[in-house]
């Protein structure tokens, strides 16, 4: 293998970090998505890298059914992204602010 | 028996949600159906009865694919049973309050229905893709459920502040998942468990560290432990009444159902007992933390559902510490099974009564609205007053049996601190969140029924050695099922 498997992690980990930090603070609820978006996928990278370090196809379907589940996630946050927008005429998150004590 | 048969109540569920959905599209526009609620929760209580019977006689799964995927022990069939209890209940009081709200659509019950299958899934997992795939059929029907109403502006942000910690959680588990997948080539919890036991982490062990705090973070999430609550109250307050009932009872059940087979199962704790991050520890100061969260918070909040919020963080801090004082024969030898039923049912009954106040009131549930409740609903205000005092674990009622067996237990069992731990949750009133909100029903009694329960806790301190027998749910299942020589084994 030319790439040592510690680079694939480290990248994962790194997308990872950088959709968890995009989650936490991007206030427009799309960029939220995009960002929950790269956090699954990096972690789809890990499952492909180990798969291909260990020789094992199992985890290529785990990987499918992540992508399945991360549509299906996505297609859900979209419709409560139009409910948003409906009440508030934005997806600003910080606008949605009726909750809290 | 057929494979098929033995997963009945998973796919009974979710026919059901698809027989809901066709009539719900069959019918009349102008005229839709009223009853669809109750054809739902009939199907939870139909699943309910097949699951009893059928993993009661001890029928195990033959292929060998679906045997390391799903596990219908005991343990399954008690958690899978508290949870089909709920779904029924909060299905049965969903139908009147959504009518009030103007938002009666059968996807609501569509997307229950679903859910309970999700949850089953979930419940019954034993392999980490199936335990993510369960959880999300849970949650996405869960969020659209807690946005459901269109007209609610609240309801739409408690569904976003949802979705996204949710997602966020689900992908802090998805990547403990690959970690472990990475390091021990399985996603089997028995298999991971199994490696770890023969290749025992040592000294700093970053990567399964790692992957356990993921783990634990992701789950935590889900049962609303501190410091990963803050979407509970509003989350709670913003959905309606009935979603609430779902996510406070049902999803709080399955969510420890799997922490406690997950942790024990897979990091098994003599195997974790010598790496520098103890996972034993983490749970005893989530559990501290959570249990103090939650009262202290709880104190000052002027909205009944926010209150009975902060009262669900607090129990999840007490069924934590049971957590912690599991020794190695497992969940199902302790008494946090016992727990999460007398909470359960409180919660039911509680929020039961908010919905049904709820939705009359225009959704207007401070503490305000409930002074004088008693006087004008004699039988409504006595029930929630009681199991308000059951949820703060006052004598005569469930919840003190509850708490009296869970410190028990840990009392008697060989953890670290055990003694000092207990004394703290015992001073950490947990009458007072409950009693908050009993305020505006009752007034008077709550000085007597403060002093009662510290007599009691000093009564149970000194009993701490006696032989009680304990409710542990062993006992309870030893009628529920024919073999239970194997303990929370898969």
């Amino acid at each position: 293998m030319g790439v040592p498997l510690s680079y694939y992690i480290g990248l994962a980990v790194v997308l990872f970090t950088i959709g968890a930090i995009g989650v936490a603070t991007r206030r427009n609820m799309l960029v939220v998505l995009m960002s929950l978006e790269i956090m699954m996928n990096s972690v789809n990278l890990v499952f492909i890298s180990f798969a291909r370090f260990r020789g094992d196809v199992g985890a290529h379907g785990i990987v499918f059914v992540v992508i399945a589940v991360a549509a299906a996630e996505v297609a859900v946050g979209l419709a409560i992204a139009i409910q948003i927008f409906k009440h508030n005429r934005s997806v600003n998150v910080d606008e949605a602010d009726k909750l809290k004590y | 028996m057929n494979d098929i048969v033995l997963l009945s109540p998973i796919w009974l569920s979710a026919l059901t949600g698809l027989l809901v959905m066709l009539i719900d599209v069959l019918a009349a526009r102008d005229q839709r159906p009223g009853y669809l609620g109750y054809v739902t929760a009939t199907g939870m209580v139909v699943s309910g009865a097949l699951a009893l019977f059928l993993w009661r006689h001890g029928a195990a799964l033959t292929s060998p694919f679906l045997k390391g995927v799903f596990s219908f022990g005991p343990y399954t069939l008690f958690f899978g049973l508290i949870v089909l209890m709920m779904a029924a209940a909060s299905l049965i009081i969903a139908p009147d309050y959504l009518r009030q709200q103007d938002a009666d659509q059968g996807e609501f019950y569509v997307l229950a229905a679903f859910s309970a299958s999700g949850m089953l899934v979930f419940v019954a997992a034993t392999d980490l893709v199936a335990v993510f795939l369960g959880l999300e059929t849970m949650s996405l029907s869960i969020y659209a459920m807690t946005a459901s109403n269109p007209r609610s502006a609240v309801g739409a942000e408690a569904g976003m502040k949802y979705f996204v910690l949710g997602g966020l959680a689900s992908s802090f588990l998805l990547l403990g998942t690959a970690f472990l997948y990475g390091i021990t080539g399985s996603t089997n919890i028995v298999d991971i468990g199994n490696y770890f036991m023969v290749n025992p982490p040592l000294g700093a062990a970053i990567l399964p560290s790692f992957a356990m705090a993921l783990v634990i973070i992701g789950l935590g999430f889900k049962i609303a432990a501190v410091p990963f609550h803050f979407w509970t109250p509003d989350v709670y307050q913003g959905a309606p009444t009935p979603v609430t009932v779902w996510m406070a009872g049902a999803v709080k059940a399955a969510g420890f159902a799997v922490f406690g087979r997950l942790l024990l199962t897979m990091f098994h704790a003599n195997t974790f007992m010598h790496i520098a991050f103890n996972y034993k520890l983490v749970v005893l100061a989530l559990a501290l933390l959570t249990m103090t969260y939650g009262n202290l918070v709880g104190i000052v909040q002027t909205d009944v559902k926010r209150i009975l919020a902060y009262s669900s963080i607090a129990h999840a801090g007490y069924i934590l510490l049971g957590v912690y004082a599991v020794g190695t024969s497992g969940l199902l030898d302790s008494s946090v099974g016992f727990y999460l039923l007398t909470y359960a049912v409180a919660t039911i009954a509680s929020f039961g009564v908010v919905t049904l106040m709820g939705g009359s009131m225009n959704e207007d549930t401070s503490l305000d609205r409930f002074a004088g409740f008693g006087r004008r609903h004699p039988l409504l205000g006595l029930l929630l007053t009681i199991s308000l005092l059951s949820l703060a674990g006052i004598p005569p009622f469930a919840g003190f049996a509850g708490k009296f067996y869970l410190f028990k237990d840990v009392l008697q069992s060989n953890v670290q601190y055990n003694l000092p731990v207990v004394i703290f949750a015992l001073v950490n009133f947990p009458q007072i969140t409950g009693l908050n909100s009993g305020v505006g029903c009752i007034k008077r009694p709550i000085c007597c029924v403060i002093f009662t329960h510290l007599m009691l806790d000093v009564t149970l301190l000194r009993l701490r050695s006696n032989g009680l027998n304990s409710l542990h749910l062993k006992h309870f299942l030893q009628p529920l099922s024919s073999n239970l020589s194997g303990n929370l084994g898969p």
